[in-house]
């Protein structure tokens, strides 16, 4: 695939975030994770995975997107 | 608690030897866990590599999204049976197929306000990702399925493919053809499990 200009460490990653977060089965459990070592976010999987995808702020420094 | 990595056919999980809640047809691949896992690019990166594994054994599953997390095998038992049909039918769809995805760069344009019907208009053009369109000539004939999506900057959409693992050389021929006149629109990555064909509510709705 090296005819691709992205770097793949980059390109990992974001397929990564893409994938795993935002797309594959959902069983409507309960989410409940680690965030900066504090356990017991607990939050509805759906409900939470909707958030996933905009909890990362702009690079810009804007407002994270709505 | 139990973590559930993937979805898979009973006897294919059986057959491979993974630890596995079972109902019906189905099997919840699980991995046992004291704590909820951390948020961060080790643990996707972790949960990837046990997803390599598996298909590393030449099992078919379909991904579940991280964080799926069940108290214990009842919950998962109750979550799982209604869906057993669904998820059947996307293991169906997605046999002997690997997603590719093709992420389009370049700047999205904001959609003209001057009329309802242009705005309308440019928004389901942004939304089906015409962008895209000279890959989707390229490839087509060799793509199962596809589904659309919106992206990040520098991006502006991206295609998933469900390619027959039997085209992805042919496929991936015809997007670095692509590529080499358009250098540095497209990005591909793939062959990957099918994580944008899962959805059971697009299964559901295809009834």
């Amino acid at each position: 695939m090296g005819v691709f200009a992205e770097p793949e460490a980059n390109k990992t990653l974001l397929d990564l975030v893409d994938n795993l977060l935002s797309k594959g089965v959902v069983l409507h459990a309960d989410a409940m994770l680690a965030l900066a070592d504090v356990d017991l976010v607990y939050l509805r999987l759906t409900a939470l995975l909707v958030a996933a995808d905009r909890i990362f702020p702009k690079r810009d420094g804007g407002k994270a997107a709505t | 608690m139990l973590v559930v990595i993937a979805v898979a056919r009973a006897r294919d999980a059986k057959r491979a030897g993974v630890e596995a809640v079972v109902v019906k047809s189905l099997a919840a691949i699980v991995q046992r866990r004291a704590r909820a896992p951390q948020v961060s690019e080790r643990a996707l990166a972790a949960q990837a590599a046990a997803l390599a594994k598996l298909e590393a054994q030449g099992l078919e599953f379909l991904p579940a999204r991280f964080g799926t997390i069940v108290p214990d095998e009842q919950e998962l038992e109750r979550l799982l049976a209604p869906l057993v049909k669904p998820l059947t039918k996307a293991l169906a769809l997605t046999r002997g197929r690997h997603q590719m995805t093709v992420r389009v760069r370049g700047t999205r344009a904001e959609a003209p306000r001057t009329s309802g019907r242009a705005f309308l208009a440019a928004r389901a053009r942004q939304a089906r990702v015409a962008d895209a369109d000279p890959v989707r000539k390229a490839v087509a004939g060799l793509v199962a399925a596809e589904h659309t999506g919106a992206a990040r900057a520098p991006y502006t959409g991206a295609l998933y493919h469900l390619v027959d693992d039997s085209h992805i050389g042919d496929y991936m021929a015809a997007i670095q053809r692509v590529q080499r006149r358009m250098p540095d629109r497209f990005v591909v990555s793939g062959p990957m499990p099918p994580y944008a064909f899962t959805s059971v509510a697009d299964l559901a709705n295809g009834d």
